[in-house]
């Protein structure tokens, strides 16, 4: 999946760009070591309740939990080299944009081995919490982390700088609010989707008919359709700074410096 | 990189590890599945419990022989609806409706009468493509076929709020050609009926094209309504 | 910087001054342009070597214990053909006969066969599909109309609470007597259905089944009113 490259850009971009090394290499072997073990036994998760045998989704199950080791491993590495640079963090576009993500992929994580419990399955399997799951991983952290990685390859492969901080302003507000906006509605909705899908009366009676269920997620994909237009904001303010890089004239000398951002 | 062997190594060993786990054991337990028969026999015209059997002289694990004159299940896709699921496939049909079912006590899909017992890995077998789909934004559709009349499902292809009000799936209209009707040879055999309030103008007719035909054969080989030796209904 | 070291730099090399050397190095553009690029840079990143946590090593034992237990408990004896995670034992169905509530089974047969026509309320769809909620066919003392109905199917002009249909509905001859028995008690019995009429049993169905079982044709109104006279609700 994707998690590879971003393991790589954030372990070589967060103590590159702040000059501090990461937190601790016995810390990254474990993690290394149990992703390799355990993310391809995880997949299994997606046929939970399926047409496949009992052992089958057991695997999965537990390959799921156990990703908790190297998450929490990997969390704790990126945070303790971060830990007392916030004000370096929140000014460097391109650290903004992966410590974002790199928090965001210990939430995904976490929430993922927790959806691959049977239990838990059995309500956002089939509903628009697995959508909204799927977002959370390829959106929130994995893009946000390549936003940030975009952010530093630019100024030095062209040898200039970001023309204007202000898209980058709005290039972060509007992803990061937007993100967590449809990550969010579709986390509720789609909890709410499968628990009106599920629920039985007494008698063994579904309590909400199918379309019902259907028609109750609507204000949440509202919520969703209004996270989409966040979106195309940051994005139209991300190509127009990399536009304007483009085909702008290399800067003078006295203001080649990096842009930040305001504290 | 002095560590680079054991590198490679370690990450060989990982996949392996994985691969022999999720594919090749899966494949050697559930790779030879053939139709079955809910009752099998062995060599002896003995009922046996399972599909395989340890064949008592030789010690080797065979299959079990289907009685005669039973139908064995699932059925290979033929003709019209082989092209159906293909069909199915290109108007992303399978981004909102599932085909499988899940257990009783699992999820209501038994409750809501998606079938009579939950789905295994046979029902799937001698398919082309298998569209299990992961997404429910319409009801599973494993059992449709036992569901509804083709008039149905052309009816509701064609526009959902005649047979479901209030329905968010999108209209396949174009699935289908409003024609005038031929004044020499009369009404289409094929023509679909629509119920009077959705009534087309006088004179022309709704006819479903060759895509639609398939996908509708696609949706009415859809059943499983039978019982297997590994997965008798649910009561 | 002490006089000493200055003395041994080198002069530069045209034998200008040493703060003409730099000035002109001020305005030697793509060397500024270097530096300021190397200046931005921090060094590679290396790394730390902190031990790891206990707390770490602590949760890490914790997964791998529930890890274990898990997967005893729900191996499902590695058996290819064992789907339900809750059932222990042998694979396959357990013996002992289950008691049926005949009322939810009705409901799922309902829900898989009927709705296409009479619609999920049962109320149908007025001169097309006559309705099976509060309708005299259902309310009938005796079921064995409508058995008939179900198993071989109804053709041509009836009435139903006075209403003309004039349509057809399929055979259901394939499901079980059981079954069948189950949706009609189902369509009768159900309160919000307004039927209360008398329960239908497997038996009842078994009966017509082998009295007409062989009949292909759907029934007709007429025909059903010479076995049973004229729909009376009760
Ligand atoms: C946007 C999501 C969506 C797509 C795409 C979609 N459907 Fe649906 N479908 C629904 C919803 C919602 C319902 C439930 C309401 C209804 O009956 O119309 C439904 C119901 C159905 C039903 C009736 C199922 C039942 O048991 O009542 C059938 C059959 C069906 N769809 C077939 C199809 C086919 C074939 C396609 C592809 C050509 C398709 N659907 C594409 C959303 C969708
Ligand atoms: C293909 C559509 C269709 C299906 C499916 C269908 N019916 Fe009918 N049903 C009809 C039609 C049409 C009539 C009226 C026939 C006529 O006009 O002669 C009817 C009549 C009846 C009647 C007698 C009239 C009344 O309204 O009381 C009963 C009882 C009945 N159906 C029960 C059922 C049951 C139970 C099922 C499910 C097992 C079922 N039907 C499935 C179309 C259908």
């Amino acid at each position: 999946m994707v998690d590879p490259h971003r393991f790589g850009a954030a372990y070589y971009l967060i103590p590159k760009v702040l000059g501090r090394p990461i937190h601790s290499y016995y810390l990254s072997v474990v993690g290394f070591w149990s992703l390799a073990l355990f993310y391809n036994w995880a997949g299994v998760h997606h046929l939970i309740g399926g047409p496949v045998p009992v052992w089958v989704i057991s695997a999965g199950t537990v390959a799921s939990v156990m990703m908790v080791i190297p998450v929490v491993v990997t969390a704790v590495n990126h945070h303790m080299t971060v830990v007392g640079m916030q004000r370096e963090v929140w000014r460097s576009p391109t650290l903004r944009f992966i410590v974002f993500g790199a928090i965001n992929y210990t939430a995904v994580s976490l929430l993922g081995s927790t959806m691959a419990l049977r239990s838990v399955n059995e309500v956002t399997h089939f509903t628009h919490f697995t959508v909204g799951h799927a977002h959370h991983g390829v959106y929130a952290f994995f893009t946000m982390i390549m936003f940030g990685s975009v952010y530093y390859m630019m100024p030095r492969l062209l040898k200039r700088e970001w023309p204007s901080a202000f898209l980058i302003h709005t290039h972060w507000w509007a992803c990061a609010l937007g993100i967590m906006l449809m990550v969010v509605a579709l986390h509720i909705g789609g909890w709410i989707q499968g628990l009106q899908m599920n629920a039985l009366d007494e008698d063994g009676v579904p309590v909400f008919t199918f379309i019902e269920t259907v028609r109750n997620t609507v204000p949440w994909l509202h919520a969703r359709s209004i996270s989409g237009l966040l979106l195309m904001i940051g994005h139209m303010a991300f190509f127009l700074n990399v536009f304007w890089m483009i085909f702008s004239k290399p800067a003078a000398v006295s203001d080649s410096k990096p842009t930040l951002l305001g504290a | 990189m002095k560590s680079l062997p054991i590198l490679f190594l370690g990450i060989f060993f990982t996949l392996a590890f994985s691969w022999t786990g999720i594919v090749l054991v899966s494949h050697i337990q559930l790779g030879f599945l053939e139709p079955a028969t809910p009752e099998l026999t062995n060599a002896e015209e003995e009922a046996i419990a399972g599909v395989l059997f340890r064949d008592p002289d030789t010690g080797r694990m065979v299959h079990g022989r289907n009685q005669d004159g039973v139908q064995a299940n699932p059925m290979p896709l033929v003709g019209s609806a082989q092209r159906g699921l293909r069909v199915y496939e290109q108007m992303g049909c399978l981004y909102c409706h599932s085909q499988q079912v899940r257990r009783q006590g699992f999820g209501s899909d038994f409750e809501r009468g998606w079938g009579n017992r939950q789905s295994v890995p046979r029902d799937y077998i001698l398919k082309e493509r298998v569209m299990l789909g992961t997404m429910r934004t319409g009801p599973d559709l494993s059992n449709v076929g036992l569901r509804y009349s083709e008039l149905w499902q052309h009816q509701h292809l064609y526009n959902p709020q005649i047979t479901s009000p209030g329905s968010t799936m999108p209209p396949y209209a174009f699935l289908y050609e409003v024609r005038p009707i031929n004044p020499v040879t009369g009404p289409s055999p094929i023509a679909i009926d629509l119920p009077a309030q959705w009534a087309l103008p006088e004179g022309y007719e709704l006819i479903p094209t060759r895509r639609a035909l398939d996908l509708v054969a696609y949706l009415m080989s859809l059943h499983q309504d039978y019982e297997l030796p590994e997965i008798k209904f649910t009561e | 910087m002490s006089e000493d070291s200055q003395s041994t730099q080198p002069n530069p090399p045209n034998g200008v001054s040493r703060d003409t050397f730099e000035g002109n190095r001020m305005e030697d553009v793509p060397l500024q342009q270097i530096h300021s690029q190397l200046l931005r840079e921090k060094e590679e990143p290396t790394e730390n070597f902190s031990p790891m946590p206990l707390t770490l090593m602590a949760m890490c034992a914790v997964l791998i214990f529930w890890a274990g237990l898990y997967l005893a408990w729900y191996s499902g004896d590695l058996d290819p053909f064992r789907f339900d995670e809750t059932q222990r034992g042998a694979s396959g169905i357990a013996d002992a006969p289950r008691e049926i509530d005949m009322l939810a089974l009705g409901r799922r047969v309902y829900n898989q066969n009927c709705v296409a026509c009479h619609q999920s309320d049962g109320r149908g769809q007025s001169g097309v599909f006559p309705p099976l909620v509060a309708a005299d066919w259902v309310q009938e003392e005796s079921p064995d109309r409508i058995i008939k109905v179900v198993l071989a199917g109804l053709a041509g002009p009836i009435l139903v609470n006075g209403n003309p249909y004039n349509n057809a509905m399929t055979a259901f001859n394939r499901l079980s007597d059981r079954d069948i028995a189950a949706v009609l008690t189902f369509i009768r019995t159900e309160p919000t259905w307004q039927n209360n009429a008398p329960a239908v049993t497997p038996e009842m169905v078994a009966a017509v089944r082998a009295e007409f079982g062989g009949r292909t044709e759907p029934w007709t109104g007429p025909e059903l009113e010479a076995i049973h006279g004229p729909v009376t609700s009760r």
